[in-house]
Formats: C-alpha cells, structure tokens, sequence
C-alpha cells in the first residue's frame, strides 16, 4: 500500500517509530534501511486489518443468515436467543452451587462476583435482546468451535489433512486484498485487479480436493471431487462475465472499473445516477448480471448448488472429517467467498462505491478528473473525494455487497438443492452460451458506441442507451411476472404450488 | 505489484520465492506418494508465479495461476483419483545408475545451454533488468504490459493465436468423441 508507506516515511510519529526498529535490530547484526523497515510495516498493517476484516465478515454473516433462516423457516433458537441464556446460565449454576453447605471458598467466591453480573445480563435482555435477539450465538459458536477437540483421523494423510483448510482460508483471504472498498479506503489497487481476484480464488478448488482426498473417507472424496468439478465450470460463466466488465469498462483496476461508471461529462462533472452503472449500460449487461451472479453462487458451493455437501447423500462432503477450528476455517472461508464474489458483482455491475445519486457524488468530490490536484501539482485522472465522501461510499459499498449476499441467503433457505446432471446441463448448455453472446454482444456494443456518438452526439447515444435498457428491464420485468403469476401450469406445477401455498399457510399459522 | 519495494527486501523475498519453487520442484521428483508430488507441484508453480511478479509480468503471474494451479494440477489430480492403477496411491521409484545418469546428463546439457544463452546477449541481463526495473517505475501508474500484450496477440500474431485456440478445441471435441464412444 503505497500511500501508507510514503506516510510512515514523512509522518511525525510513524518515522519515529521506524526509527526505532531501525536502531533497536540495525545496530545488533545487519544494517536495515527505514524504508525497509517501513515496506514491512506498511505490508503487514493492511494483512492485518484483512484478518480482522475476514473474521467480521464470517461473523456477521453467520448471524445475518441465522436471522434470515429463523424467519424464513421459522426454526427457533437463533431468533429468541437472549445474552442470558448465554452467559448468565453459567452464573446461575454457580450462584446455585455456592448455596450448597459443601461449597468451597473459591465457589463462594465467585458467586459473589457473579451476582451482579445477573442483574447486567437481565439489563441486556431487555436492551439487545428485544432489538436484536440471538445476537450472542455467533460468539457461542466462535467459543464452541475454538473449544471442540481437533480430530485428525487415523487413516488420513495428516500433513495434507491439516493443510488443507489454510489453503482454502488463504485464497478467500487473498481475495479480499483487492477489493474496492471505497475510493480512499482499500488494501490494494492492483492494474490487474480483477484478474487476480480470479487467479486466487481459484486456489481453493485444490484445497478442497485436498482435504476430499486426504480425510481418507468416501463422502469426504466424492464430494470434493464434485465440488473441484463445479468451481471448474462454473468458472467459464464467471470470467465471461468478468471480461465483459473488463470491456465496458476498459480496464482490470478494480478502482478504475467502479470510476469508469460515473459517466463523466467533458467539464468533469460527475452523472453518478443510478443508470450509469454497468448493469444498465448496455442490454446485454442487464442480461449478464443474473448469469454471473448464479455462476458465483455455484462457486461459493451454496443452495441450490451445494450438491459437494449434500447433508442428504454425503454427510457433508469434503469436510466431514473436519472438527474445531479446521472446521471453523472452511465456515469463514464459505462466507467470505460469498462476500468476495458479491463485492466483484456490486464493483462490475452495480457501480462499485458510488451512491448512485448524482447530487451526493458531486457534493463530495473535491478534485475532478481534469482539474489539477493541489497537493501533487498534477493533473487528476480520478476523482477526489473528501473525507465524508469516502464514508458515504464505504457504506454504500457494504449495503450493496451485503444487500447481494442477502439474496444469496434468501435463495439458500428456499429452494432445493439441484441434481449433479442438472447443475452441470444450467453451467454447460445455458450459462456459458449466454454469457459468450453477451459477451460478443458488449464488445460489438462498445464498438458501435463511438460511430453513433459522432453521428447523433452523445446526449442522443446516452438517451437510447438508457431508453433501450429500460426497455429490458421492462420486458424481462412483464416476463417474470407472467412466468410466475398468468403462465398456464400443467397439473403437477398445479400441484406442487397448492402445496407450497398450504405449506406456508400451516407455517405461518403455527405458533412457538 | 512490487513498484515501491525496496531492493535489499525484494532481493530477500526473491530468494525466499526461489527457494520455494526449488524445494517444492525437488519434492515433485523425489516424492513417493503421486498425489504428494501434484500438490508440491502447484506449489512450484505458485512459486513460478511469484518470479514473474519479480520480472514486473503481473498479468503473466495472473494467468500463470489461473491455468496452471486452478485449471492444470486441477485436471491432473482428478487423474490420478479416477485411474485405478494408482489405488494405493503411491508408486515405488527404481532409482537406478542409469536414470540418475541420464538424469545428470539432461540437467547439466539444460544447465549448460542457458548460461550459453545469457553470454550471448546484447545487452548483459543485470543491465537489462535494471532498465526494466526503471522503465517500470516511471510508468507504474497506466496499465503496462497487458494493453501492448492485448494488441499483439490479436493483432500481429492473431493467425497463430487463432490456429492454437482451433487445436485446443479440436483436443477437447475428440475427448468427448472417445468418450462417447465407450458409453455407446
């Protein structure tokens, strides 16, 4: 990180601090130059936020799909949990057993510690508890996995067995170097960010046939095979996708892409709207959104394609072997995949970290592209925000990501799981030849764009593309609401939808 | 990747790559468990990988990845898991003489024909690198390597490029006629 490393060499109390490290092992053996000395420490901070940050998102996923599947499947537990019942049952007992006429000091002791500590539980119920209940069960699971016995089996191959979670961690970890997570806030800006994203997620298809094949069990291989076979697939759906953002935006920068989709005019004022995003750009976009957002949700090995870890024919797949932390790493690793893979969507197509509201985005902006910067002296080739700019996009960046894996939970916990053949016929026969005709058709788009600009202006070019992607969100919108609501169904679609309707009729019914 | 870093730290993690892809590539050699030697050989090329970042060719470390840690040793592990002959798993090395001679023999004739190769350069290749490593420096901030690359593959070498993509789809339309030929 760049802009870290020149400060730690300008900056007051960071360039003494460098000092000191310098001074502290310089002197005892070898000579250490500051920038060294600031290249490591400016390597290692952002790792470290990166680690905090995959642990936050595992987290907070877990307990955003508890809450989604309480309320979808009505299961009970994660969504009455209280912060009593998760710490104040273990201060009850001991208050209990300090009553007892053989209680020993220590117990008594701790009892009589413990006893306020009730009264702050019961204050947390009726705060936290009622606004957010089974807010605590993510911290019991963190407490139930770090506690669990590390089981390595017998007949495994043990080095490989042990190997294999990091491996699939550290490429989900990789991942989160690159994105965009607003326009001053980010690890990594590589020229060849989406790409790498690409080249590091696809690490973990060996990690888990690592860990398929050293557990030394047939469930454990047989899905990790399937699921080295999926990710390999699905795959082709997903860089087709990637290269038409590539296209559209003409460039890999993560940065650049999300820049790329403020449609700036020629005096650098920003559109910044909403239909200057990708997704609405061009028709085929619109088309290609769904295409690379299935293909992700198959590379994440989640419902309707989790057929590595189908519970009903498998146990659960290539992890079965798995206890404890190992266990916990897959977990983290399955989440922040799904939050990486919602990020590239949101940067491709849903306009990176802008707001999408133009008023907001030229409120912000100090510098624009083409004025000259007043801290370089040179000309901006990108926007400069300010401070609050910054904010404002980071969390229209997380609302979008997070809004995306919420659909991801959403599909989870309401449809089936697909069969092997099925999924491989949606990958082979439907995604990719969409996306490879989505694909011919931006780049035929992209070439066609500067001829109609010159001969209509750019106003006109702008207005028809805009007209013609309504035109399809509209069509496909009448589409999806004639398939669901007027198509005639045959009998056994009849059928099954009466079932589904009584089923959630019963459902809601039911009291706890 | 590496535009800011300094030279005494890049030098030690060149070496620390180096000896990685060294090690790793030693071990897909003497390796007694097949699948053993396919894991150590992802290793090596993740190492590769991390030398062509070393060379400035992000992209090429990029694709060197995707292809050969996500597609090939991929393809290759399913292999071996689905051919019966390597049920166990391993395989017992006869270590003859003979192989490690000619063994020798290969590596040294390699050995020998590239330091023929680096004294018959123009320009000697610590100077080259150094100028690399400048002109990489100045032009860090626009995309490099990859635009040029871009336009050379579908531009000046487009026909090769195209009569390799036709081999590869030929290669993988007879897999599926062998393949269905068995089931029939």
């Amino acid at each position: 990180m760049v802009p870290l490393y020149e400060w730690l060499l300008q900056g007051e109390a960071s360039r003494w601090v460098v000092d000191a490290i310098v001074k502290l092992f310089g002197m005892a053996w070898i000579h250490i130059q500051p920038e060294s000395v600031a290249m490591v420490i400016a390597a290692l901070i952002p790792v470290l936020i990166a680690f905090g940050l995959i642990q936050a998102v595992a987290g907070g996923s877990t307990y955003i799909e508890r809450k989604v599947a309480a309320d979808i499947q009505r299961r009970v537990g994660p969504n009455q949990c209280q912060p009593s019942n998760f710490l104040g049952a273990v201060f009850s007992e001991a208050i209990e057993r300090a009553g007892r006429p053989n209680a020993r000091p220590g117990e008594k002791l701790f009892a009589k510690l413990a006893a306020p500590l009730v009264g702050v539980f019961k204050l947390l119920d009726a705060t936290l508890g009622r606004w957010l209940p089974g807010l605590l069960i993510f911290l019991a699971d963190g407490i139930k996995l770090i506690m669990k016995e590390d089981l390595v089996p017998a007949a495994a191959d043990k080095p490989m067995f042990k190997l294999a979670p990091t491996i699939v961690l550290a490429s989900a970890f990789g991942a989160l170097a690159a994105l965009p997570y607003s326009d001053r806030f980010y690890i990594a800006d590589f020229n060849i960010g989406v790409f790498y994203i690409a080249a590091i997620t696809s690490i973990e298809a060996i990690g888990i046939l690592m860990a398929g094949w050293a557990s030394n069990n047939k469930w454990a291989l047989l899905g990790g095979m399937r699921s080295a076979a999926q990710i390999v697939s699905y795959e082709i759906p997903v860089g087709l996708a990637l290269l038409t953002g590539i296209v559209i935006s003409g460039t890999m920068s993560m940065q650049g892409m999300t820049v790329a989709q403020f449609g700036f005019d020629g005096a650098g004022w920003s559109e910044g709207w909403v239909w200057n995003w990708n997704v609405f750009s061009s028709p085929f976009m619109f088309v290609l959104f769904p295409v690379y957002y299935l293909a992700a949700l198959a590379e994440c090995n989640r419902t309707p394609f989790d057929i590595p870890e189908a519970e009903s024919e498998l146990v659960a797949g290539y992890h079965t072997e798995y206890s404890g932390m190992r266990f916990a790493f897959f977990f983290m690793a399955e989440y922040a995949m799904m939050c990486v893979t919602c990020a590239i969507a949101v940067t491709i197509f849903l306009g990176g970290w802008s707001t999408g509201f133009a008023p907001f985005e030229n409120w912000a902006m100090q510098v624009r592209p083409g004025e000259i910067n007043p801290a370089t002296g040179l000309v901006a080739t990108a926007p400069i925000f300010s401070i609050w700019g910054s904010l404002m996009h980071l969390a229209a960046f997380l609302i979008k990501t997070y809004a995306l894996v919420f659909v991801m939970m959403w599909i989870r916990w309401t449809l089936p799981r697909f069969r092997v053949d099925q999924m491989m016929t949606l990958c082979w026969k439907k995604l990719i030849p969409l996306g490879m005709s989505c694909l011919v058709g931006v780049s035929g788009w992209m070439l066609v764009r500067p001829y109609v600009a010159e001969k209509y202006g750019a106003d006109a070019l702008n207005n028809a593309t805009a007209g013609i992607s309504c035109a399809v969100c509209l069509l496909s919108g009448i589409g999806i609401i004639w398939w669901f609501g007027f198509k005639k169904l045959s009998p056994d679609e009849q059928k099954s939808r009466k079932l589904l309707v009584e089923g959630n009729v019963i459902a809601q019914g039911t009291k706890f | 990747m590496v535009r800011a870093m300094h030279s005494m730290l890049a030098t030690l993690l060149f070496w620390i790559v180096v000896l990685m892809t060294v090690t790793a590539a030693t071990f897909v050699v003497v390796a007694r468990n097949i699948l053993h030697a396919a894991f150590a050989l992802a290793v090596a090329f993740l190492g590769v990988a991390g030398i062509y970042i070393f060379l400035h060719a992000d992209f090429l470390a990029a694709v060197q990845l995707i292809v050969y840690v996500g597609g090939i040793i991929v393809l290759v592990m399913f292999a071996i898991m689905f051919s019966a002959h390597t049920q166990e798993g391993t395989v017992e090395p006869r270590r003859t003489w003979l192989a490690l001679g000619g063994g020798a023999l290969v590596a040294g004739v390699v050995l020998a024909a590239t330091i023929m190769l680096i004294n018959r350069l123009q320009v000697p290749l610590a100077e080259a690198n150094a100028h690399a490593d400048a002109a990489y420096r100045t032009t860090a901030s626009a995309a490099p390597g990859e635009i040029a690359l871009g336009h050379v593959l579908l531009g000046e070498y487009l026909l090769p490029f195209e009569v390799a993509s036709i081999l590869i789809l030929a290669a993988l339309v007879g897999a599926v006629a062998i393949v269905r030929k068995e089931t029939r």
